[in-house]
């Protein structure tokens, strides 16, 4: 449903991914005090937030260890990562006491970015893509554009830069899991930016 | 419609209303600002906003987009120009107009913009306006309005008299402000790319450069006064150890110094890092000199990683700085050059290997700088100590997020952890259990602690949690004492839903007077006269205004309003209206209201003492399906509103005919 004009471009401009947030089930109850207490990278404030927050270097993320045995993982830069990332999260957690398992490992959100090289007119863009844009200058400095397939968001700002991910607001979980949606998405973008493009 | 497509649901009433407001605001082109609207509320604008955003795009209708143009006339009155009320407005229109064409309003908030057009505008007509009376406003920041201001600086109709100005129109556009200053960074850090390359490239005189050092190190090496001189090369690398011991909790941070310089340096002020200062062993006095060697430096370990990694680029730009730098006043300028080179370093820098390494050849050539001429003393020690010192943290190691347990003093697990950066991660293939192909053991050891360690961790963690720990264990004994009482209620502090029971009354008169009663509404019902409202007894009817509960007064001044109205006078005529009804009712009410009222009304054996009189339109409401009841208590209805004569009549006619499709079944929950 998104109005595309049949041009073939896109000039090399890959979209960079720039976070990916994937979930995993350690399957186990885990005592996040223990867990906070032995390991070295391990922030745990229980009057703040009830779970273990542990970093690890390499790769750089953040994973979010709740009592239940479910863990967030956040910051990896590509699937590979991510899942290398929770896996080692496991292992410390395993190395930890803990009997965890590595279950349902699914990326939830991806997000990317790139820059089109030209300044947009987004008032333009808000008054023909009107169904999927929604530009609030009062709100936030960049529109908001909704693609219907694959189901992106798009975040376009005046300077050309684009970003790229699958929910604003937490409105609706569901999107961009997949590394080529995004892809997709902002060969479709592309396009359309190119007709708003500041003369 | 809000209603009925449940949007109001776990959302705070005024604000749907608000929204609903703001976006008739916006289709009439009002100079209505979502933040007044907030203002009003007292509530966050960008909450409001969202409930804004949410709303438009449930109920497809797309506001056009504010035209900062819009709010001239209006802030020019608040102005108070007087006469040239006018001429400024023209002129701010002019100039915006100007700055539209110069891309400057695309993203920004309109207020922001009008405010710089009509400060501007009114300078050039001799109006002093300050700044701080714009803002006040306005209602934006100061420095919003500032960067405005200079942004419109910048393009080049600002260089135009004021004359030039309302005659000619300059034919060439600007790019917007954000477009040029990504610019400029981009290009910024490609300069630095290719700066970093070249320091490469001088890769092969570093050793001669480090005897050099050394040598110099060396000769300066008398000239430490007494207590410095105390310190020897031993001291040094003890010192060094603690630094390596105590890293920084983030870069930047205010750190132990490497080496150390006369009293006199002290003044160049700097703190020592709080978790230094327990675990060194350097004798006290000469702790306030270390502090003063540079309070933005980075943790010397940084500068042995950076050293070791990017020897070369070190050493070139150290050989440069160094005829630099010579005659440079040592101490002082030294010290402050160097703090503002690594601050802004480190303010741009990320963790991005290349500025990684653009970072780590500045603060070398920083470092470099100072260790260098012979000014110095203990400086030199302290160079010399390091180099030879082999302990090579890689940068990221340093630069990340580093977890507290650093400050304990845990100087083994670190060494281990800073010396081995370069695992390949190989590629894994996972399963249902862990695959642990890929994860090398010994790094995920390095994550955990040791006893000693693990013991003093718990010992700080305990202590910086102990209130919350304590309030845990007063609960828990609260309650067990309760259990034991037998009277342990769970979820205590959720306020417990008051189920009433649904009114038993004879007439809709008495549900009514019983409903009232229960809900202890306000005193200024005149009871009577709702006895006799299934008599349409209109013009007595007591304006039940003072609902609290039920209405916010915004509701009142939007024509666009469903009928809050409504849902009072549904209350009123009681049609029995439950205590369901009286208590759940919601502003964005739509004909489906009427359907609760007869639901409730379905749960009350309430008769048909109410006269039907089938008058009014009640297309609207009589939707047969599950809902049991009669036409005629609608009817009551609405010939209540309308003897009402109030504005939500019009509201009703306004949704009359008009059927939502929905059944009781949706009344979820009533």
């Amino acid at each position: 449903m998104t109005p595309m004009t049949p041009v073939s471009e896109c000039p090399g401009i890959v979209p960079q991914l720039q976070n990916i947030v994937s979930t995993v089930n350690l399957a186990c109850q885990l005592d996040l005090k223990k867990i906070a207490l032995h390991a070295k990278n391990a922030e745990y404030n229980p009057k703040r937030f009830a779970a273990v927050i542990m970093r690890i270097r390499e790769p750089r993320t953040t994973a979010l260890i709740f009592s239940s045995g479910k863990m967030v993982c956040t910051g990896a830069k590509s699937e590979e990562q991510s899942r290398l990332a929770a896996r080692k999260y496991a292992r410390v957690v395993q190395k930890l006491g803990f009997p965890a398992r590595f279950l349902d490992f699914k990326i939830q959100n991806m997000v990317g970015s790139c820059d089109v090289r030209f300044p947009i007119r987004l008032e333009g863009l808000v008054l023909t893509h009107q169904q999927f844009s929604s530009y609030e200058p009062e709100l936030f400095p960049g529109l908001i554009y909704r693609m219907v397939k694959p189901r992106i968001v798009l975040l376009i700002f005046v300077s050309g830069k684009v970003v790229l991910t699958d929910y604003v607001n937490l409105d609706f979980f569901i999107g961009a899991k997949e590394r080529s949606e995004i892809y997709e998405a902002f060969e479709n973008i592309y396009p359309i930016l190119k007709g708003f493009k500041k003369t | 419609m809000a209603v009925s497509k449940h949007l109001t649901r776990g959302r705070k009433m005024a604000h749907v209303i608000a929204a609903c407001l703001y976006l008739v605001c916006r289709t009439e082109g009002t100079p209505h600002m979502l933040l007044d609207l907030s203002d009003l509320l007292q509530v966050n604008v960008y909450v409001l906003g969202k409930t804004f955003l949410l709303l438009a795009r449930e109920l497809c209708i797309n506001a056009p987009a504010i035209d900062p143009c819009l709010y001239i006339p209006r802030f020019a009155h608040l102005l108070e120009f007087g006469d040239k009320n006018h001429e400024v407005s023209m002129t701010a229109l002019r100039l915006l107009q100007r700055m539209k064409r110069d891309w400057m309003h695309t993203g920004r908030r309109p207020s922001g913009l009008c405010g710089a057009a009509l400060l501007v505008a009114a300078r050039m007509h001799d109006f002093r306006r300050t700044v701080k009376e714009v803002i006040s406003v306005v209602k934006v920041c100061e420095s919003t309005l500032r960067k405005r201001l200079t942004e419109f600086e910048d393009t080049p109709t600002s260089q135009l008299t004021v004359d030039e100005f309302m005659k000619i129109d300059l034919e060439g556009e600007c790019d917007p402000p954000s477009y040029t200053a990504g610019q400029k960074k981009l290009r910024m850090k490609q300069l630095e790319r290719v700066l970093s390359k070249q320091l490469e490239e001088v890769e092969g005189e570093i050793s001669s450069y480090q005897d050099a050092i050394e040598i110099e190190l060396e000769n300066s090496r008398p000239k430490a006064k007494g207590a410095l001189a105390s310190l020897t090369k031993d001291g040094l690398e003890r010192m060094l150890g603690i630094s390596l011991e105590a890293e920084p909790l983030r870069p930047g941070s205010p750190l132990l110094p490497l080496g150390m310089r006369s009293s006199s340096d002290a003044a160049c002020g700097g703190e020592l890092s709080p978790g230094c200062a327990p675990s060194t062993r350097v004798p006290a006095h000469s702790l306030p000199a270390l502090a003063g060697w540079s309070s933005q430096f980075v943790h010397p370990c940084f500068w042995l990683g950076a050293m070791q990694s990017c020897p070369g680029a070190s050493l070139a730009l150290l050989d440069r700085d160094r005829d630099r730098d010579r005659d440079r006043d040592k101490d002082q300028a030294w010290g402050s050059s160097v703090e503002d080179t690594t601050s802004s370093v480190f303010g741009e820098e990320d963790a991005e290997d290349e500025e990684l390494e653009a970072a780590a050849s500045h603060l070398n050539k920083d470092f470099y700088r100072e260790l260098l001429g012979g000014g110095l003393p203990g400086s030199s020690e302290a160079a010399g100590g390091p180099e030879g010192r082999g302990r090579p943290p890689a940068l990221e190691s340093l630069l990340g997020p580093l977890p507290t347990a650093a400050s304990l003093g845990i100087s083994d697990s670190i060494r281990e952890c800073i010396s081995s950066q370069s695992r390949d991660p190989k590629d894994a293939c996972g399963d249902g259990e862990l695959d642990l192909s890929g994860i090398d053991d010994l790094e995920i050891d390095r994550y955990i602690l040791n006893e000693a360690e693990a013991r003093v961790k718990a010992e700080l963690w305990t202590r910086e949690n102990a209130e919350y720990l304590r309030e845990q264990r007063e609960k828990e004994a609260r309650i067990a004492k309760e259990r034991e009482l037998g009277i342990y209620k769970e979820h205590k502090p959720k306020k417990s839903c008051k189920r009433r029971e649904p009114i038993q009354a004879s007439t809709a008169g008495e549900a009514i007077e019983k409903m009232l009663e229960q809900k202890k509404i306000s005193s200024k019902i005149n009871y009577s006269v709702l006895r006799d409202l299934d008599s349409k007894a209109g013009a007595g009817l007591p304006r039940e205004d003072a609902r609290p509960e039920e209405q916010a007064p915004a509701e009142e001044q939007a024509p666009a309003k469903k009928l809050p109205r409504r849902k009072t006078s549904a209350s009123r005529s009681g049609a029995g209206s439950g205590t369901s009804v009286g208590k759940r009712l919601r502003p964005m009410v739509s004909p489906q209201l009427a359907k609760k009222v007869a639901v409730g009304e379905a749960l009350l054996p309430s008769p048909s003492s109410l006269e039907a009189e089938p008058g009014g339109p009640t297309a609207v409401v009589v939707e047969s399906g599950p809902v049991s009841y009669h036409p005629e208590e609608d009817a009551d209805e609405e010939d209540a509103d309308e003897e009402d004569g109030e504005p939500c009549v019009s509201a009703l006619q306004m949704m009359g005919g008009d059927d939502y499709g929905c059944d009781g079944d949706e009344d979820d929950g009533y």
